[in-house]
């Protein structure tokens, strides 16, 4: 079998900045800072500390996992641009990871076998990104695939077992996880990123969901 | 040494290569696609960057004919501008340096741009009395070495190069603005209409709000019916705006020759590519018979090479940036100010 290669894993598309490296199946770091506005500082030398205390240099790693979206527009190009910088200066290739799907990885592992959850986060006023999963014996199985959708559609598509998490949160002490954590980022690139490995890495883009409407004044 | 420079902080991206102060390759890639939105539309433009970063890094390895491996140091600029589009430029050049293992320097826009007169073959001799004129700023500045730079004045509220846009705008020229009242100056009287120049409090300060009120108020008052204004008319109160800014400008930068002891004058930023500026300043220096260093066209506006530049100015002086640098979207108040 070959050799793992560690994987350096991102999520920004939040307000967790979170860098996480994968260096077997059974051995993780992660880095955490939950604040608004502080990815474009932090990030960078989060993966710097991070490498340093995994013992392990930037040309060691095998591919690098960014989570891709749906999200903030900044956040998720703050991340995307360090990994191309990363992945440039050392001929890395770039997985990029679905958040939704990530995150429904990170929730099937402790929900009980065959809960449907929703997940859905807010995009502007009017919008939220939604998609539902079910879990099936610690892994999820995709029912609506991530989209993006009017605040009013949602009553329609929430059935009433169905578990809600993200920052969409009609009631107060509903689940909030909104983003998934560098390390759920790290393995879903590992149990799924070979159908990616031979993205050219400059036409990754974040996945915005849509294309962005200028109001003319 | 081998320094790269990145520049995001409008509506281009820019990637250089410069060595031993030898432009190895300035690429610049301009976003045309705002002019349709008669501005710069900042979520576009940071999306623009991000596409554009990597492949136009690629390029200028490929046209500077070096391997990546040979870059010394990496630089990008820090602000001020779009704060989501100054992020790309920054956290590649971070990331990048990081992984590349070499130092990193933050670099400031204008300090970028006051320094792209370095860029020319003839070198400026300090001190250098420095004006610096863009889409966002106008600034007239004491330059006294690699590290001391004061502010003599400013505007106090629109930059030359808005009113530039803004006047282009009233008579119908369509944006960038620029270099259209230029187009339409050449072929008109600068004398035709008397625009205000303002005399203001700060000795050394500008003020276009005032004149650009008032161009407004003459078309206003002269074609109440817009579309009646001749190209003949256009060209009249674009040549005798642009006189207006030109007297403003170098009424200011002749006060500060007759002042402080300079060795060089310089005007930098995307409005000293106006032909009637340079012509202004250049009259000025042989008058009182001092150098006179102007970037050619290609480093008035954003480019890359004044930063990679600046950024090894920096390094000569010691200051290198951490891994934690931020964005800022405004010139700190306190910037350029003598302590
Ligand atoms: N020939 C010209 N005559 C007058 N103005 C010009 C000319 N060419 C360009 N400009 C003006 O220069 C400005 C752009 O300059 P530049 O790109 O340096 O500004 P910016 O980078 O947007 O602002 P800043 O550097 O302050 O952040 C525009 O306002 C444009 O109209
Ligand atoms: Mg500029």
């Amino acid at each position: 079998m070959e050799q793992f290669k560690p994987i350096l894993s991102i999520e920004t598309s939040d307000e967790l900045c979170s860098a996480a490296i994968m260096l077997s199946e059974e051995s993780f770091a992660e880095i955490n800072f939950q604040k608004k506005f502080v990815h474009s500082e932090k990030l960078m030398p989060m993966i710097s500390d991070l490498l340093k205390i995994a013992n392990t240099k930037l040309e060691e790693v095998g591919v690098l996992a960014v989570s891709i979206g749906p999200g903030s527009f900044t956040g998720l190009r703050i991340g995307l641009t360090v990994a191309k910088g990363l992945a440039v200066g050392r001929n890395i290739q770039i997985i990029p990871v679905p958040t939704f799907d990530a995150l429904a990885m990170q929730l099937s592992a402790v929900l009980p076998n065959n809960t449907n959850f929703i997940i859905a986060n807010n995009a502007n006023i009017n919008e939220i990104y939604f998609a539902k999963y079910k879990s099936n014996n610690k892994k999820y199985e995709l029912i609506t695939e991530t989209c993006l959708i009017d605040k009013s559609k949602y009553a329609l598509l929430h059935q009433k077992d169905d578990l809600l998490f993200g920052n969409f949160t009609i009631e107060k002490n509903d689940f909030k996880t909104s983003s998934p954590n560098a390390i759920s980022i790290a393995k879903w690139a590992y149990i799924f990123g070979k159908d990616f490995v031979n993205l050219d890495n400059d036409l990754l883009e974040p996945n915005y969901l849509k294309n962005f409407v200028v109001h003319k004044k | 040494m081998t320094i790269l420079g990145l520049e995001s902080s409008c509506d281009e991206t820019s990637v250089s290569i410069i060595r031993d102060g030898e432009i190895l390759s300035n690429l610049i890639s301009s976003q045309h696609f705002h002019l349709k939105y008669g501005g710069v539309v900042p979520e576009l433009s940071s999306r623009a960057h991000l596409q554009m970063i990597s492949p136009l890094f690629k390029k200028a390895l490929e046209e500077a004919n070096i391997e990546k491996e040979e870059i010394d140091l990496v630089s990008a600029t820090a602000g001020p501008g779009l704060i989501g589009a100054l992020l790309v430029g920054l956290n590649f050049g971070k990331a990048l340096s990081y992984s590349l293992n070499k130092p990193f320097i933050a670099v400031n826009h204008i300090e970028g741009h006051i320094f792209s007169c370095f860029l020319m073959e003839e070198k400026p001799e300090y001190p250098i009395l420095s004006l610096v004129v863009s889409g966002g700023h106008t600034l007239l500045l004491l330059v006294k070495d690699d590290l001391n730079i004061v502010k003599l004045g400013s505007t106090i509220d629109d930059a030359a190069g808005e009113a530039f846009d803004k006047v282009a705008k009233m008579i119908g020229l369509g944006y960038p603005g620029g270099p259209k009242v230029q187009e339409y100056s050449e072929k008109g009287n600068p004398k035709a209409i008397k625009f205000p120049v303002a005399n203001l409090k700060g000795e050394y300060d500008f003020s276009f709000s005032g004149l650009k009120t008032s161009v407004l108020r003459y078309i206003q008052k002269e074609y109440p019916i817009l579309e009646k204004i001749t190209e003949d008319e256009k060209s009249n109160i674009a040549a005798s705006f642009q006189d207006a800014v030109v007297k403003a400008l170098s009424n200011n930068v002749k006060k500060a020759i007759l002042n402080y002891e300079i060795k060089t004058l310089s005007v930098v930023g995307g409005v000293a590519a106006n032909k009637a500026i340079r012509n202004k300043l250049i009259q000025l220096a042989k008058k009182f018979n001092k150098k006179i260093v102007i970037p050619d066209i290609e480093f008035c506006g954003d480019n890359a090479a004044m930063i990679a530049y600046r950024a090894g100015k920096l390094f000569e002086n010691n200051i290198i940036s951490d891994l934690n640098a931020v964005a800022f979207p405004a010139l700190p108040k306190n910037a350029f100010i003598a302590n």
